[in-house]
């Protein structure tokens, strides 16, 4: 875990967002490279980008408000700035904000967003390993040859004590997610690249929250957590629409 | 009608990486300018201040970076402006606003300067 990257005396980066930042780009530039594969107007492609910036600001939104939510926090400007994220919340603000502007611009919600899956995909696998270097989304203790001591500092240590070799999840998510992606770009059909991202993602994670330590919120039933639940949702979401996409690819 | 399309991907990785910076270091920006203040009636106030214009500057350039190839001279505006606003919070002794300005400055710089090509609609 390094939660900085010294530059100097004065400037130290933070890992967290940096990584971010790197996902982010590689994920616009894929983006862009598809858009120009798949030879798209450029007043198509320039309002495409007009939604997804917006929709960027709600996935924000949303993945500030999920936490809270999540943690069962008082909504308040407060907690707001010091929360941290949920991948769920943003995905879900980010979906209805993006179907919302693609309505308004005149776009086909179901192809623009296949377009842009791999790259959403690409962003949060780099996301996760920005989390390992903050030390957040840490895993239970194991024994595990790939079990890793986080430093006395950190959010792992604090929980389960100083030298405790704990679960990497945020690499086990981001190893799954970067095969994802090699896989939707390469394997999948244009057409079901969301239904195979939403069924993949959702068994995934379900399993993966078993092997998180770190606070995985509160909800109306204790047996499974908020992200268990929405896996499920996702799954289901992601099953009728490979069905339906088997039906109209015939 | 034909409109200019920008060709380079500099703006966008300079807008990004400054954006997802700009954050944090308006955090900083806030709390350092609180802590200097910290005698005067008004400290609040202007730590506010600087995280408001912090945050807004690297909401500006990290949109300006986004449109670097599809508008580039709204584009350019929008970085200098949020130059402008991550320059301001630097008073406030806060050096990651220092890296994140630069990277604005040198998209903002690109988004004027890059190669561009007509495209008709």
């Amino acid at each position: 875990m390094h939660q900085y990257l010294y530059l100097s005396k004065g400037i130290k980066i933070p890992l967290y967002n940096l990584f971010i930042g790197i996902g982010v780009t590689f994920a616009f530039l894929y983006l862009d490279k598809q858009l120009i594969e798949k030879k798209i107007d450029f007043n198509k492609d320039r309002y495409l980008y007009y939604s997804i910036i917006i929709s960027l600001f709600f996935a924000f939104l949303g993945a500030k408000l999920a936490d809270i939510f999540n943690k069962n926090l008082r909504v308040s400007l407060n907690n707001f700035y010091r929360g941290g994220f949920t991948f769920y919340g943003g995905l879900i603000f980010g979906i209805i904000a993006f179907f919302i502007m693609n309505n308004f611009f005149d776009l086909n919600n179901r192809y623009y967003l296949n377009l842009l899956v791999p790259s959403l995909v690409l962003a949060h696998a780099w996301g996760r390993i920005g989390c390992f270097f903050a030390g957040c989304c840490f895993g239970k203790p194991t024994g595990f040859i790939l079990g890793v001591v986080f430093p006395e500092n950190s959010l792992a240590s604090l929980k389960y004590g100083v030298g405790t070799a704990v679960h990497p999840t945020q690499l086990y998510e981001a190893f799954f997610l970067f095969i994802l992606f090699f896989i939707l770009i390469s394997k999948v059909f244009f057409k079901k690249r969301i239904s195979v991202y939403l069924i993949s993602y959702s068994i995934f994670r379900f399993f993966i929250e078993y092997l998180r330590g770190d606070n995985r919120g509160y909800f109306f039933l204790s047996i499974f957590s908020p992200s268990q639940i929405i896996s499920v949702f996702m799954l289901i979401i992601g099953f009728i629409l490979f069905q339906w996409d088997s039906i109209n690819c015939k | 009608m034909s409109k200019e399309r920008g060709t380079s991907n500099v703006p966008m990785i300079m807008g990004i990486i400054g954006g997802v910076l700009g954050i944090p270091a308006a955090f900083c920006s806030g709390a350092c300018a609180s802590v200097i203040t910290s005698g005067s009636a008004s400290s609040g106030e202007i730590g506010s201040f600087y995280l408001a214009a912090a945050i807004i500057g690297a909401v500006l350039g990290f949109i300006g970076g986004l449109l670097g190839k599809k508008s580039p001279k709204v584009a350019g505006i929008l970085m200098l402006l949020g130059t402008l606003l991550a320059g301001i919070t630097l008073i406030a002794g806060n050096m990651l606003a220092l890296v994140v300005a630069i990277l604005f400055l040198l998209g903002g710089i690109f988004c004027f300067t890059q190669d561009k090509e007509e495209v008709t609609s």
